[in-house]
């Protein structure tokens, strides 16, 4: 007995085609067998043209649903009618990172690398130190990161706060400093990286800052 | 009028080309090709005095290209005997030339599809018209009935019939009775749309207004190749062009008196596109020197 044909050969596209291609040949398939349409309306009677609507219309429900397609795909697989290669979600790429800083490890190892270094008694001493001072300058959040080792790369990797902002917080220069409503929240994100009080350090650099200005 | 066109652009491209009027009882091939009036053509091959369908050519024009006429073949030859009709098709068979182009009328009287069925592949000429397209497929389930008696012995072809449940439906209009043939008797179905693989159907929608949908020749093409089990190639449109008028009431072939039109243009991309898909299938076949034969 002849197999019922796939989805895939009902909407007559590859296996892995792309939601994109799946909607053309929909769209194909509906102008073909519309009622009217001049290249079949002598060729099938209204039921026989409904049928084939019906059968691309499901094809089409089930091909442009990630989770069903997977699903169908599955089935096909189990069936021996689709190779496992074939599937589309083994076909689907994940779009590129926007950011890409060079570390292939991903920022999973860069987070344990900051936090081993910021866990040491002698980190710990200087952050209770510095924390414990009214105001707090650019330059002593510089010192203390410097102290542990840690690069601006890796701050801006955990935070995505630019290099160009953190360069400028640590600079302590007000004129190319992000305005206030902005800057507390990168300072809460720098602190953050490296486990401080975001509170504490966000109330002494503004007091700071004040100073300065 | 497109046989001899493409009859023109494939002789000038260097094929040998022989165009034969079939359209018997209605021809009109000779009136585009300026051949001499007296020149007589099929009826001194059907008379026995000449021996070859080759014989019976006259040269035309155009280098390559030669005509076979049936002007004067009489008002009833329409209705060829059985005989006549199995030796033309021999002598279509045994033409020496690598294009045999046969102009057929309308219609779908046996003499038609039998000729239309002399090679395995043929051209369909509609235009945008329901009719005409009505008229096309029920050209193309009538040769698909004639296939399937002439392949079925007429035993098998009755105890397959007897078979079938056709709903009413006259059988000779089901274009589905392959399949239903199919699901009756695997063995003779499997048969059956071997024999149609090997037909392929190429059709070129003339006529075309711009108001007309010019994807018209792809949807039908996609239709026959989803529904029927040979292969159908759609080879171009032919822009509609008050011009053909103009060289039919001169006598004349389009293609040498219009040159430079988008309607002369769409005929060579026709002529280019079947001479493409032929090379395309000879390398698939690996150099089969089979010459090619069309009607229309």
């Amino acid at each position: 007995m002849t197999p019922k044909r796939t989805y895939y050969e009902i909407l007559d596209i590859a296996e892995d085609a792309s939601f994109e291609d799946i909607h053309r040949a929909f769209r194909e398939i509906q102008s073909i067998y519309e009622p009217g349409s001049l290249s079949t309306y002598s060729l099938f009677s209204t039921k026989e043209r409904t049928a084939i609507l019906t059968e691309a219309e499901q094809a089409y429900q089930t091909l442009t649903s990630r989770e069903k397609r997977d699903a169908y795909d599955r089935k096909l697989v189990d069936d021996g009618r689709l190779s496992e290669k074939k599937r589309f979600a083994n076909k689907t790429k994940t779009p590129s990172p926007v950011f890409t800083t060079g570390t292939p490890e991903g920022n999973g190892r860069v987070e344990k690398t900051v936090k081993e270094k910021t866990a040491g008694a002698a980190f710990s001493k200087l952050r209770q130190k510095m924390q414990a001072k009214p105001a707090i300058s650019g330059r002593d959040l510089k010192a203390l990161r410097q102290g542990a080792k840690i690069s601006l790369a890796d701050i801006f990797e955990m935070s995505r706060v630019s290099i160009t902002t953190l360069r400028a917080i640590e600079s302590d220069n007000t004129a190319t400093l992000p305005p206030s409503i902005y800057l507390k929240g990168f300072l809460k994100s720098y602190a953050e990286c490296l486990d401080l009080d975001p509170a504490v350090i966000v109330r002494g650099y503004m007091a700071n800052i004040s100073q300065v200005s | 009028m497109i046989t001899a066109n493409i009859g023109t652009l494939l002789a000038r491209k260097g094929k040998r080309v022989m165009l034969v009027d079939l359209d018997l009882g209605s021809s009109n091939l000779h009136t585009f090709l300026e051949v001499s009036d007296s020149q007589k053509g099929l009826d001194r091959f059907l008379d026995k005095q000449v021996d070859a369908l080759e014989k019976a050519a006259v040269p035309t024009a155009v280098p390559n290209l030669s005509f076979i006429g049936s002007r004067h073949c009489g008002t009833e030859a329409a209705n060829l005997y059985t005989a006549q009709k199995q030796k033309i098709i021999r002598g279509l068979r045994n033409l020496d030339v690598d294009y045999v182009l046969m102009d057929l009328g309308a219609g779908t009287n046996f003499n038609m599809l039998d000729f239309f069925l002399t090679d395995n592949q043929g051209i369909c000429i509609l235009t945008s018209e329901p009719t005409a397209i009505e008229n096309t497929f029920n050209f193309i389930k009538s040769v698909y009935f004639r296939v399937v008696k002439r392949t079925l012995k007429l035993s098998e072809f009755n105890q397959v019939t007897k078979k079938m449940d056709l709903s009413g439906n006259r059988l000779d209009q089901s274009f589905l009775i392959v399949n239903e043939i199919a699901k009756n008797d695997p063995e003779i179905g499997a048969r059956l749309k071997e024999r149609l693989k090997e037909f392929q159907f190429k059709f070129v929608v003339n006529q075309v207004r711009q108001k007309d949908d010019p994807a018209l020749g792809t949807k039908i093409e996609k239709v026959c190749n989803r529904h029927f089990y040979s292969r159908f190639t759609f080879l171009g449109n032919i822009r509609y062009d008050e011009k053909v008028h103009d060289s039919i009431q001169l006598r004349q072939n389009f293609i040498s008196r219009y040159a430079y039109t988008k309607t002369a243009n769409d005929l060579s991309r026709i002529a280019r596109n079947l001479l493409e898909g032929d090379d395309k299938e000879r390398e698939e076949k690996k150099g089969a020197p089979d010459p090619m034969k069309e009607g229309s």
